[in-house]
């Protein structure tokens, strides 16, 4: 069990060029936490997770992980810190086994331990039947649960995951949150980023959101949708483009599709009247107005900007599997 | 902070300076002088070898007395790598004052192949008292001296 | 960096390397190619007369790796010393690896040194498999009759033997420095064609300008010099100078090659 802070993260900057990637971010995470990192395409999500796993170079701030302070790139990634950025990567030429085994001598794992080690996650991530295959025919799915074995050889109690599901089936999503679950559950700090904003709803208490390099908001998902100034309601018409074309033209309501048929619409009391009367007159009939609990989607489209949020927004919609509109997170 | 610089390029420079002969910024180390030592030497001792390998009454290299004088072929100086010719005079087994003169290839790196010209020595085969057929030493031979000692004049 | 560190970086690069195919297909030319030579001379009626010792090819088995050595260094070493040097680091960029082998228990110094002391293993192995291919081969097919030296000397089988071996243990200094610049260029570009291709065209462009008759500083600064310095270990008197010279140069390029590319890595962005 960790004591103290698994992941304290202060000041973190990085500059590419002319452009700031991170600017004075701080990322807390206690041990036990399932904390969620999100943000749109170039946000700088991906950059900070490299930075936290040595990776690259900082400008600015300082790391702690586990309690040890990272000294920029020259030093290892301390035990019990593991994790992979984007699509974990691996020797083609050789086999799950080969490579895992590969990666366990580098940790300094002894010989003797180091062949069951491999075997027994293997198993527990459901490679072995796959385990001297050449990785070079892996699918996607099969090398990201890999990569979540090599992770796991570390026996981590301070884990990165960057889009750790998003090229496995729905089945095999579901077991690796539930991994993360148990992992949190016994001790570990599990820092989970995605942009899948209902996995996140589902899986974290707590998670921080950045944009274009910057925290725009860290603490628990429900202080986030306390920030919402506007109530949420689920709108059915019998024209749903028009209405949507209407409320652009609207300055104080916000409109956007939802995944099941509906329109959601946030807006205050006031500028919700007044678009209700505003489509009767124009011919669109109002079938259901039912008041709703935000999603966490649309609270992370509202605080990041709606410019930003459009390409993901269509996303969402084009899937069929997607969760519904969230009831409350328990955390 | 300039004036430190300065200090530095100059200390640089007179360095550089210093350690330019090791690398050998000046003349050419190929000379005359070390060409002729070589091949006295390399001549001398194939002629001991091939009179053994005839199975004539043996001799030594050191009774030879072999003396070169080589000269760089159609060019301005006499020093750097590329033809060469060489006249070797020696006394022969009968006290016989021979001269045999010689083409070379020398390459950069000091060694050269040197080729007889015409035929005193006979053809590429000679054939041994015993009537066997051995390759003639003298015919074509090869040898290397060291470019990188110091202290030899060149021409 | 600890020695403990070093052994499990370089244990990991070295099964790496075993693996792949190309690794065992040059070796396997090292041992085969001495022996194709040597029967091909047996046969054949021609001798490499413009190599040194070409001549002698077909009356002493211990010109036969003479003459291999004088080949090798023109055409075979750059490449041989670089097919693993040039690629052990771009590799990593070519399957997208950094992230997976930088996240694990080991600094970027261990990681450095496991490559660059494999590369290295590798380069000698390749050298030691060629010497004691090319000794069989002309002890086997030939046969260990006495050697005439560059002065006219003839020496004994036993005197042949260990000047051979000595001329062979002169090259590895040259080697190791065309091993060095191999992984500069592929920690530089980070693409393996580059990082075996450059030194391969460097080391040739070198050897042509040795056949020039330039200034001798420039040759004497080149790594290439030392693959000749072993005429001097075959002479009477034996020379030493080109010999300590070449190693001293190809010291220095190897601590200049590796301190770069080590400078290169510890400060690189991965993925970044």
């Amino acid at each position: 069990m960790v004591e103290g802070l698994a992941l304290e993260a202060i000041g973190v900057s990085k500059r590419y060029g002319s452009r700031e990637a991170l600017c004075g971010v701080d990322l807390i995470v206690r041990p036990g936490q399932l904390h969620g990192l999100l943000g749109p395409n170039g946000a700088g999500k991906t950059t900070l997770m490299r930075i936290l796993l040595g990776l690259v170079r900082r400008d600015a701030g300082t790391v702690r992980l586990l309690g040890s302070r990272l000294d920029s790139t020259a030093g290892p990634v301390p035990d019990g810190v593991a994790g992979f950025v984007e699509t974990p990567a691996f020797y083609p030429y050789l086999s799950a086994r080969k490579n895992l085994a590969l990666l366990a001598r580098l940790d300094g794992n002894a010989k003797s331990r180091r062949s069951d080690n491999v075997d027994e996650i293997l198993e527990h991530i459901g490679l072995a039947p796959h385990a001297d295959i050449a990785v070079a025919g892996y699918s996607a799915g099969m090398r990201q649960r890999l990569g979540l074995a090599a992770a796991l050889l570390r026996s981590p109690w301070l884990l990165f995951l960057d889009e750790p599901t998003s090229s496995l089936d729905p089945g095999g999503a579901r077991d690796v949150r539930a991994l993360a679950r148990r992992l949190a559950d016994a001790g570990a700090a599990v820092v989970w980023s995605s942009h899948d904003m209902a996995e996140v709803e589902e899986l974290c208490a707590t998670l921080t959101v950045i944009n274009r390099g910057q925290v725009i908001f860290c603490g628990a998902i429900d202080e986030l949708r306390d920030l919402a100034p506007a109530a949420v309601h689920a709108l059915h018409t019998s024209d749903d483009r028009a209405a949507l074309d209407l409320a652009s033209r609207r300055p104080g309501v916000k409109v956007s599709s939802d995944s099941d048929g509906s329109l959601e619409v946030s807006a205050d009391t006031e500028g919700l009247d007044a678009y209700v009367i505003a489509l009767g007159q124009a011919g669109i009939a109002v079938r259901a107005l039912e008041s709703r609990v935000r999603s966490l989607e649309s609270l992370f489209i509202e605080i990041t900007g709606h410019a930003e949020s459009e390409a993901h927004v269509s996303a969402p919609h084009a899937t069929a599997d997607l969760a519904p509109p969230a009831s409350p997170v328990v955390s | 902070m300039r004036g430190r610089m300065m200090r530095k390029a100059a200390r640089g420079a007179l360095a550089a300076v210093a350690i330019a002969p090791v690398f050998g910024c000046g003349p050419s180390p190929i000379t005359s002088t070390r060409i002729e030592t070589s091949i006295e030497t390399t001549f001398a001792n194939l002629v001991e070898l091939q009179v053994s390998r005839l199975r004539l009454p043996p001799m030594r290299a050191s009774n030879f007395g072999v003396t070169a004088a080589c000269r760089k072929q159609a060019a301005a100086s006499n020093a750097g790598a590329g033809d060469w010719v060489c006249a070797l005079v020696w006394q022969g087994p009968d006290r016989r004052m021979l001269r045999d003169t010689y083409d070379l290839f020398v390459t950069t790196d000091g060694c050269y192949a040197a080729n007889l010209e015409g035929e005193t020595f006979g053809g590429p085969t000679l054939k041994a008292s015993d009537g066997t057929d051995v390759r003639n030493l003298l015919y074509t031979f090869e040898g290397c001296f060291d470019v990188s000692a110091s202290g030899d004049e060149p021409d | 960096m600890s020695p403990r560190g070093l052994c499990a970086a370089a244990g990991v690069e070295w099964s790496k390397l075993v693996a792949q195919l190309k690794a065992r297909i040059v070796l396997a030319a090292c041992v085969v190619g001495p022996f194709v030579f040597a029967a091909a001379m047996r046969v054949q009626s021609s001798v490499p007369s413009d190599t040194l010792f070409g001549r002698s090819v077909t009356e002493s088995g211990f010109a036969v790796p003479l003459v291999v050595l004088g080949f090798a260094a023109l055409w075979v070493f750059p490449v041989v010393t670089s097919i693993v040097g040039g690629d052990i680091f771009s590799a990593e960029d070519r399957y997208g690896t950094w992230g997976t082998v930088l996240t694990r228990s080991r600094t970027r110094a261990e990681i450095f040194a496991g490559k660059v002391l494999t590369a290295l293993c590798f380069s000698s192995a390749a050298v030691v498999a060629l010497a004691l291919s090319s000794v069989a081969a002309g002890l086997l097919v030939i046969g260990p009759q006495p050697l005439i030296d560059l002065s006219g000397i003839l020496l004994p089988p036993d005197e042949a033997l260990v000047r051979v071996a000595l001329a062979w243990a002169s090259v590895l200094p040259p080697a190791f420095a065309f091993t060095a610049l191999a992984v500069l260029a592929s920690v530089a570009t980070r693409n393996s064609a580059a990082g075996i291709g450059l030194p391969v065209v460097a080391g040739l462009t070198m050897q042509l300008s040795t056949l020039v008759d330039g200034p001798d500083a420039i040759r004497r600064l080149l790594p290439t010099s030392a693959f000749g310095a072993w005429h001097g270990l075959l002479t009477e008197p034996s020379y030493y100078g080109p010999t300590l010279h070449g190693t001293i140069v190809s010291g220095l390029y190897l601590v200049v090659c590796l301190a770069v590319a080590y400078r290169m890595l510890l400060r690189s962005d991965i993925g970044g």
